[in-house]
């Protein structure tokens, strides 16, 4: 069995260092975080929460009240759907990959989906309640984040209309066939 | 599938008994040793009350432990020169308040028996009552008590001076990594609601700690100009009196009165006090309680009145005036837990109901 790294016994002895740099290094291939400066970036790492997941280990569940996003540091996740005809796979995250990021805007977020760990998975937990300490704290650097934030909710948007559209336009190309037939 | 679930398990479980202890252990450590719960305790006031302006500074650019030092070196010098040239004042104030107070008492004491003796007249069936005396004896016992724990008082005040200053200090640079090693040992199931509720506990309890001092600075403020404005001796006392009994819920007022009305009332060199005394304390209750408190506090614990004096009543009876100052903190606190299971429960559920229509 793997040991885990935040067993509490371990934590005496673990290189905090070299955890410390695996995690600054993370944070600053992610998107969100790439236009921070390094002093800003370990200014970060010193406010997420780094958690590990063990296989089949729900991260959150569907309906939950969500509170923040996670950054997959190490392994994958998948994301699943409940409804009445049963769980939709929805798709599998690997790692550098980031979900849950909605509630770091939105103030009564509930979380549209399940998320878990498909493997030993290290993430880092960046959560609303630290938003707002940076927004308070260092105004500037809070500004960064946002602004990298709206252009991935932005994108995100824009890719979900194209879906939209392209199933509206097969929807109606169907309807048109059934119609000649 | 069933066999990592029981890993999960058992690791949460494990986990749960670590932070178990931990708290208890904690708790314990505090109740046991009430010379380290104290300094402890008035430390977490202080941080909560400097924290924004620790950010502010933040704000500005400077280091949080620039920012720190630069809030304690401006307190220690505003303390050191303002003990030599602002309370300097307040100091001879108090000392003629100290020297002054027996003839007062005395004079309290003599009225109090002849309207004593007076109702024993007119009433015999309370022959065998003594209130004066009682009174007299419990002052007697209570200034025997402080003179006898005198040295030990001095000790405790030497040791708060030395510690709190210390412990605020590292409350306020490491208060962060305090907390985030406290949520390492939370499971991860919990992990999220546990970092809510928190979240919101230290809120809701340093925003009503920072409104109280506000509400408390402001009574004494007003109380002090006013005393000064009809001539009042002692008004800075008095003031600084009358704002630091109003952080107690609901009797503060009334306590911080007393000495105030005793002066206006037995003071012969300050004749004909009494009404305007009266009327400031009862001004600035009223101020208080329909535009002070409404505004700065109550918007903050929103909890109806009714409740707000049973809690503070239940307080007082198990645990005096400690009760009575930190009922209402611990009655928030016990709202944002109970609401985020309620909800929890509640939510839980209706998505039960959604999933299986």
């Amino acid at each position: 069995m793997p040991s885990h790294p935040h067993f509490l016994w371990s934590d005496i002895f673990k290189n905090r260092e070299a955890k410390s740099a695996t995690l600054v290094d993370a944070l600053r291939e992610n998107v969100l975080f790439q236009t921070l400066t390094p002093r800003e970036v370990r200014y970060l790492s010193r406010l997420v929460y780094e958690r590990v997941y063990l296989p089949d280990e729900p991260i959150f569940h569907q309906n939950d009240r969500g509170l923040g996003m996670y950054v997959i540091g190490k392994g994958r996740v998948a994301i699943k759907t409940l409804q009445p005809e049963g769980e939709f796979h929805v798709t599998t995250l690997s790692e550098k990959s980031f979900f849950g990021e909605l509630a770091l805007v939105d103030g009564n977020n509930i979380r549209t989906a399940t998320a878990v760990a498909l493997e030993r998975s290290v993430l880092i937990g960046f959560f609303k309640p630290d938003l707002t300490e940076i927004l308070e704290r260092k105004p500037a650097m809070g500004v960064k984040i946002l602004y990298q934030l709206a252009t991935v909710l932005g994108e995100r948007l824009l890719e979900t209309t194209d879906r939209i559209t392209l199933l509206s336009r097969a929807r109606q190309e169907l309807h048109f066939n059934e119609e000649v037939i | 599938m069933k066999k990592l679930s029981d890993n999960n398990f058992k690791r949460d479980i494990v986990k749960l008994v670590c932070l178990f202890v931990v708290i208890v252990a904690t708790v314990g450590v505090f109740v046991v040793t009430p010379t380290l719960s104290t300094p402890t305790l008035l430390s977490i006031v202080l941080a909560m009350l400097f924290s924004p302006m620790v950010v502010a500074l933040e704000r500005r650019g400077y280091p949080r432990w620039v920012s720190i030092a630069i809030i304690f070196a401006t307190i220690g010098v505003a303390a050191t020169y303002g003990g030599f040239v602002g309370i300097q004042s307040g100091q001879r104030e108090w000392k003629s308040f100290i020297e002054k107070e027996p003839e007062y008492f005395k004079a309290t004491v003599s009225r109090l028996q002849t309207v004593e003796a007076k109702w024993k007249t007119k009433y015999p069936i309370l022959q065998s009552l003594n209130p004066t005396q009682k009174l007299v004896r419990g002052v007697e016992q209570s200034t025997q008590w402080l003179v006898n724990s005198g040295p030990a008082l001095m000790g405790e005040m030497l040791t708060l001076l030395f510690l709190v200053p210390i412990l605020t200090f590292v409350l306020l640079k490491d208060g962060r990594s305090i907390k985030k090693r406290f949520f390492e040992l939370v499971p991860n199931r919990y992990f999220e609601s546990v970092f809510s509720v928190t979240t919101e506990i230290m809120t809701a309890l340093a925003d009503y700690i920072r409104a109280k001092l506000v509400e408390a600075f402001l009574v004494g403020l007003m109380c002090t100009v006013a005393f000064a404005i009809v001539g009042a001796p002692y008004a800075i006392v008095l003031g600084v009196i009358a704002g630091v009994t109003n952080i107690l819920p609901y009797v503060g007022p009334f306590i911080g009165a007393v000495p105030g009305l005793m002066v206006a009332a037995f003071d012969s060199t300050h004749p004909g006090l009494f009404v305007p005394v009266v009327m400031i304390y009862l001004i600035a209750n009223i101020v208080d309680t329909v535009f002070i408190f409404p505004v700065v506090v109550a918007k903050l614990v929103d909890l109806h009145p009714l409740i707000l004096i049973v809690i503070v009543m239940v307080g007082q009876q198990y645990y005096g005036l400690i009760g009575m100052l930190i009922s209402i903190p611990i009655a928030t606190a016990l709202k944002v837990i109970i609401q985020k299971v309620y909800s929890a429960v509640y939510q839980q559920r209706a998505d039960n109901i959604a999933v299986n229509r």
